[in-house]
């Protein structure tokens, strides 16, 4: 974990080494942006400490990374926080799904890189009976540019990928827990993963819902499709895993959970499973000070500069005094200040760092008469 | 009327009151017990017992007086008792047992700035002397050959080393410097003023005083004549 201070509108390179150790990040920071560089471990921790109400968080580019996201769900390379608290971004590596964006060939089972429960169904497929198509059958798929292609009630539209390739284009079955889609990919330990897919009804009827699963457990919450949206309207899913001790070649799948008899008809497409880098940062807002300054003075002789601050509280602050001409003045020669002139204070809390705007103050220092002497007279 | 006067009563005793506390003024020595100087260094001036104290404080470099004076007098405690804040560069007090009497004095210009404190001004105030004349007779025959004889008697004739001088009708007899005198050769018959100025020094300072004795001459009987009855 790295943690370090960073004071406004200092620009500073901060470097850490993180545990377990297999690199080193370098963290530039700039107006309280925080980014980091080259990637060698798929989470960390960051802590920083800002003086004001507000940063924003930046990540830089990782080799092999992309797709940077943020805690909040939104996306970018830069997220602003107004609130002390935990933050994360993550980038994407890329994906380990073969033939996730159904662009190979669809014909040959190995070239596809998929498995499923149901039945490959083609357009040329011989389809006994079927009153709408060659998905006219519950338990059936196929892999196209066109619903409508595969079945007359389907809704005519084009892939996620690129509007005109191809997508898995489904008929769910009544029967839960059988697998839509699978392939065996292979897992790095002790690695976060990003499962994500792009999904939409080809028919308003009895949404589907999936669920992703790894190595036959399932993952996260089931992927509802929306009963509203129009077909054809792409929706978003993901969901992330950490293989912890898991290595190897694991079965990743989308599995249906939908029991309804009628319906359940849906696409997927542009399916990921791809490690991911997070970086949590925690962030700490520390006020800045207020340093208010009583002025002007006049004082005979010598004037104690730090009893023009209101509230002068030498265990918590810092002060920082400097002449007119600029010159740094010690606390010591501050208490005894001898010349007149404008000077200036700032307050910096020794804890948090943060340090007040710079205040004037003018003082005015009369000469005292020398020591007198008495004679009789 | 009679309300304006309580108030005028009161308003005077507030005045006295507050002149009390901030001129907590002492009369007498600062130090009384201490040995009287010996040496010029011991005080920076010595005064006859009833002369007044006079002390000046410094002018700026301009050669023009301070705004204030602060003056300060040294309580027997040792402490440091302001006298009086005033305008005028120059404090007087009458002195008054002998001992010493000690000053400070603080000067303050036009922009309220002060200056440290002086150190201390020592004034040695000499013990008071007084001479009483005896005589055994305040009247001798004017005859040259009557005579009576005049003492001075000094109130502290062992402190010091005392000087005598007596004068007749306050003309200075030469010769009579010694505690006594003895009248004679008064042949005239009238009332004579004798005098006697006791006087001593101490560092410089010189201090006196004087008494006067009448000594009545009184004339002798005419040379009688003898006659028969």
């Amino acid at each position: 974990m790295c943690a370090f201070r960073l004071p406004p509108g200092k620009t500073k390179i901060y470097s850490c080494i993180l545990l377990p150790v297999t690199a080193c990040f370098l963290f530039s920071l700039k107006n309280e942006h925080i980014s980091m560089g080259v990637l060698t471990s798929s989470t960390q921790d960051t802590t920083i400490s800002v003086c004001g109400t507000s940063t924003t968080l930046n990540t830089v580019p990782v080799a092999g990374y992309s797709n940077p996201s943020w805690n909040d769900g939104s996306t970018g390379t830069s997220l602003t926080v107004n609130s002390s608290g935990d933050y994360w971004w993550q980038v994407t590596g890329a994906s380990v799904v073969t033939n996730g964006d159904f662009s190979a060939a669809t014909t040959n089972t190995l070239t596809r890189g998929f498995t499923s429960a149901y039945t490959y169904m083609t357009t040329a497929s011989p389809c006994p009976g079927c009153c709408c198509g060659a998905l006219s059958s519950e338990g059936t798929y196929s892999v196209n540019t066109n619903p409508h292609n595969l079945h007359n009630l389907f809704t005519a539209f084009g892939d996620h990928t690129t509007g005109s390739g191809n997508m898995l284009i489904v008929n769910g079955a009544a029967t839960a827990n059988v697998t839509v889609w699978t392939q065996n990919i292979n897992i790095l330990p002790n690695t976060n993963y990003v499962f994500s897919t792009w999904a939409t009804s080809v028919n308003p009827a009895s949404p589907a819902i999936l669920q992703f699963s790894i190595n036959g457990s399932p993952l996260g919450s089931t992927i509802n499709l929306s009963s509203t949206l129009a077909d054809g309207v792409w929706q978003y899913f993901t969901t992330t895993w950490n293989s912890g001790s898991n290595s190897g070649t694991l079965p990743i799948a989308l599995v249906n959970q939908n029991t309804s008899s009628g319906g359940n008809d849906f696409a997927v497409d542009d399916i990921v499973f791809a490690p991911v880098y997070r970086q949590n940062i925690h962030v700490t807002f520390n006020p800045i000070p207020v340093l208010a300054l009583t002025s002007p003075h006049t004082a005979c002789g010598v004037y104690d500069l730090t009893k023009t601050i209101v509230g002068y509280d030498a265990t918590t602050y810092n002060y920082f005094f400097k002449d007119s001409s600029g010159n740094t003045i010690t606390l010591a020669n501050a208490e005894v200040l001898s010349q007149s002139g404008t000077y200036t204070i700032t307050e910096q809390n020794k804890v948090t760092g943060c340090t007040s705007l710079p205040q004037q103050t003018t003082i005015t220092i009369n000469p005292n008469p020398q020591k007198p002497g008495i004679a009789s007279s | 009327m009679k309300k304006l006067n309580l108030f005028t009563t009161t308003l005077i005793a507030l005045l006295v009151f507050t002149a009390n506390i901030v001129f907590a003024q002492s009369a007498g020595p600062s130090d009384a017990t201490s040995a009287a100087p010996t040496n010029p260094g011991d005080a920076g001036k010595i005064e006859c017992y009833g002369s007044p104290i006079s002390l000046s404080g410094p002018q700026d470099a301009g050669g023009v007086d301070y705004t204030k004076y602060h003056w300060y007098k040294i309580d027997a405690s040792g402490t440091a008792q302001l006298v009086t804040a005033m305008t005028g560069r120059t404090y007087t007090e009458a002195s008054g047992a002998k001992g010493y009497y000690n000053y400070q004095v603080v000067t303050e210009n036009a922009n309220g700035c002060t200056s440290p404190i002086s150190d201390v001004f020592k004034i040695y105030v000499l013990p008071q002397l007084t001479v009483a004349i005896t005589t055994p007779a305040s009247s001798i025959c004017a005859v040259a050959s009557s005579a009576t004889l005049l003492t001075a008697n000094p109130t502290f004739a062992a402190a010091y080393p005392l000087s005598y001088q007596w004068t007749r009708n306050g003309v200075v007899i030469p010769g009579a410097t010694s505690a006594t005198y003895n009248v004679t050769g008064e042949t005239s018959a009238a009332t004579v003023t004798f005098g006697v100025t006791v006087s001593f020094s101490v560092l410089g300072t010189s201090c006196s005083t004087t008494s006067t004795q009448d000594i009545i001459v009184t004339p002798l009987p005419t040379k009688p004549l003898i006659t028969a009855n």
